[in-house]
């Protein structure tokens, strides 16, 4: 959509033809009248060109207003807010316009606030709720371990897992507000991840390796932790026995890398795998997947300015990497 | 005082039992009775004296009359919040104190440890972790570092020096050697699973496997029975092992 002088003069159609007719039927009246012929056609001619010459500054007032409306439309972030910023027009349909589009702004500031209030409102009965069910999955854990039961005791880690995604969920769409950057080496971040998922690996027979994991980044433990619990989960998941948590140090970055010998995704899926929602061939092979796990991943890491990238080749396993940038005044 | 407590009997100091187990003594403020009577079971079978709080309004002095070994606190409680009773106790005692929550945010977490908490542990936990930082943080405190030793009729296990004797005779044991041993003499007799013995040495960061744990406990065998201790580590087939 562009001002262009031709738009201008289609808009002005009428007024032209009507302007053209009358110059023609003073010309003949002219004629008729017996004037001589230069006079009949000048005159008339005249006048025409001055009706469209007065058509000049009015279509320079408007395309001047319209092409600043417009920059200033593609320059905005958040485009529902144009009209806070531009100034009132000096022509009378403009004025009409930018008259409507106030009270159409602010009823879509209060539907806008409306529904960040509800989705704090949401996130913070989600976070209040994982705090509450956490006392009962506690409390059934510990009868588990006093009556030894281990079957029970693994069916709430998977319940524990479940409710930490939720929560995490909740909390990701503002990460900034819990967050906590420290050194942090990735062996202590790798460790507490296995002591915690101890339990659960155990039962699934899990084999670990672990290999220069000395190295030092600077990010959040908590977050991380949850990352990698996400990814090892999903490993557990799809039949893997192995899993391998190695690390290397790129120009700019230190890379995490996981690798487990699992079934494998299939190269169709691979692309997708950080969809939201997205299951893919293994989500419908094995148990029922939310496809929520990657996506969150995806999600956290970017909020967290982390990379985050998975390879796989089917029957043979597949290898999360997440990539923390390396600068020490890094702060996200 | 108008708290009730669950038992009264609190040594003053840390005393051996027959059976030489640690008679350390842990008070426990948790809101949920669940929580409450599970814990206190489970810190029994590991043989501590287990003083169990239902009333919170005066647990702070009730903590500096009883004296425990040990406080594990919850941080929300009725009335009063976990962080005012740490303060509390922590102007007018060393007690170590481990802070147990479900409020699992950094910020909590700086303010107990800033609030002078020894340790600070989410629910739900994994109670080999919990237990372990409990036997930690007082061998800490009260041991001057040097660990204790443990028994189970005959043999006896030095957790400092990593050693076991049976009957006079003493042998050498490496860290998951150690930990194995020191597991199933906790249990006194009780079948620990394998999967446990597994879990209990992943939180010394070894994270052994089913062929790993095997090749220690044959290790184990060979080495007890060095010090004649022939048989004393019973394989339950399906089930574990025990003393």
């Amino acid at each position: 959509m562009s001002i262009n002088f031709m738009s201008f003069l289609r808009d002005k159609f009428l007024f032209i033809i009507l302007d053209f007719i009358i110059a023609g039927f003073s010309a003949l009246l002219l004629l008729e009248l017996r004037e001589n012929l230069f006079i009949a056609l000048f005159t008339p001619a005249l006048f025409f060109t001055a009706a469209i010459f007065s058509l000049i500054p009015e279509y320079y007032a408007k395309s001047k207003y319209l092409n600043n409306l417009k920059n200033i439309l593609e320059q905005l972030d958040e485009k529902y807010l144009l009209s806070e910023i531009i100034e009132k027009p000096n022509f009378f349909e403009g004025v009409f316009f930018y008259n409507m589009l106030k009270p159409i702004n602010k009823s879509m500031n209060d539907e806008i606030a409306k529904y960040k209030f509800s989705s704090i409102e949401y996130r913070e009965f989600v976070e209040l709720w994982v705090h509450e069910i956490k006392t009962p999955i506690a409390g059934a854990k510990l009868i588990c371990e006093n009556s030894r039961n281990a079957e029970l005791s693994y069916e709430l880690d998977k319940i524990e897992n479940f409710v930490e995604q939720a929560l995490y969920y909740a909390r990701s769409n503002n990460v900034e507000k819990d967050y906590l950057i420290k050194r942090v080496s990735l062996a202590s971040l790798v460790n507490s991840v296995l002591r915690t998922d101890a339990g659960y690996l155990i039962a699934n027979k899990i084999k670990i390796q672990t290999e220069g994991l000395e190295l030092e980044v600077f990010t959040d433990s908590k977050w991380v932790a949850f990352i990698i619990r996400q990814i090892i989960g999903n490993s557990v998941k799809y039949g893997c026995t192995l899993l391998k948590f190695g690390a290397s140090t790129g120009t700019n970055s230190v890379l995490l890398r996981i690798c487990d010998d699992g079934c494998g995704i299939p190269e169709t899926d691979v692309a997708m795998v950080f969809d939201k929602g997205f299951t893919g061939e293994n989500g419908r092979r094995f148990s029922k997947s939310t496809g929520l796990g990657l996506y969150l991943c995806k999600q956290m890491c970017a909020k967290l300015g982390l990379g985050i990238t998975l390879e796989s080749a089917e029957n043979e396993g597949t290898t999360v990497e997440i990539i923390f940038p390396k600068s020490e005044v890094y702060f996200g | 005082m108008g708290s009730r407590i669950s038992r009264t009997s609190v040594p003053a100091a840390r005393s051996t039992d027959g059976s030489g187990a640690s008679a350390y003594s842990i008070m426990i403020i948790e809101d949920d009775k669940t929580i409450r009577h599970e814990l206190k079971a489970l810190l029994e079978k590991y043989r501590y004296t287990v003083i169990a709080v239902d009333e919170f309004c005066d647990a702070a002095d009730l903590a500096i009359s009883l004296r425990p070994h040990l406080i594990l606190l919850d941080l929300s409680l009725p009335f009063l919040d976990g962080h005012q009773i740490c303060r509390d106790i922590r102007k007018r005692s060393d007690i170590p104190i481990i802070i147990v929550t479900s409020r699992d945010n950094e910020l909590d977490e700086l303010m107990s440890i800033s609030l002078g908490a020894d340790y600070f542990v989410t629910k739900p936990y994994n109670t080999q972790i919990l237990i372990a930082k409990i036997s930690n943080l007082l061998n800490r405190v009260y041991a001057g570092g040097a660990a204790s030793e443990i028994r189970f009729g005959e043999l006896s296990l030095d957790l400092g020096r990593s050693t076991a004797a049976y009957r006079g005779q003493t042998v050498e044991l490496t860290k998951n050697e150690l930990r194995i041993l020191q597991l199933l003499l906790e249990n006194g007799g009780v079948i620990v699973s394998r999967d446990e013995i597994m879990n209990a040495l992943w939180q010394t960061d070894t994270f052994v496997d089913d062929n790993t744990l095997t090749v220690n406990i044959n290790r184990l065998r060979g080495k007890l029975a060095v010090i004649g201790a022939h048989g004393i580590l019973k394989t339950r087939r399906g089930q574990g092992y025990s003393l």
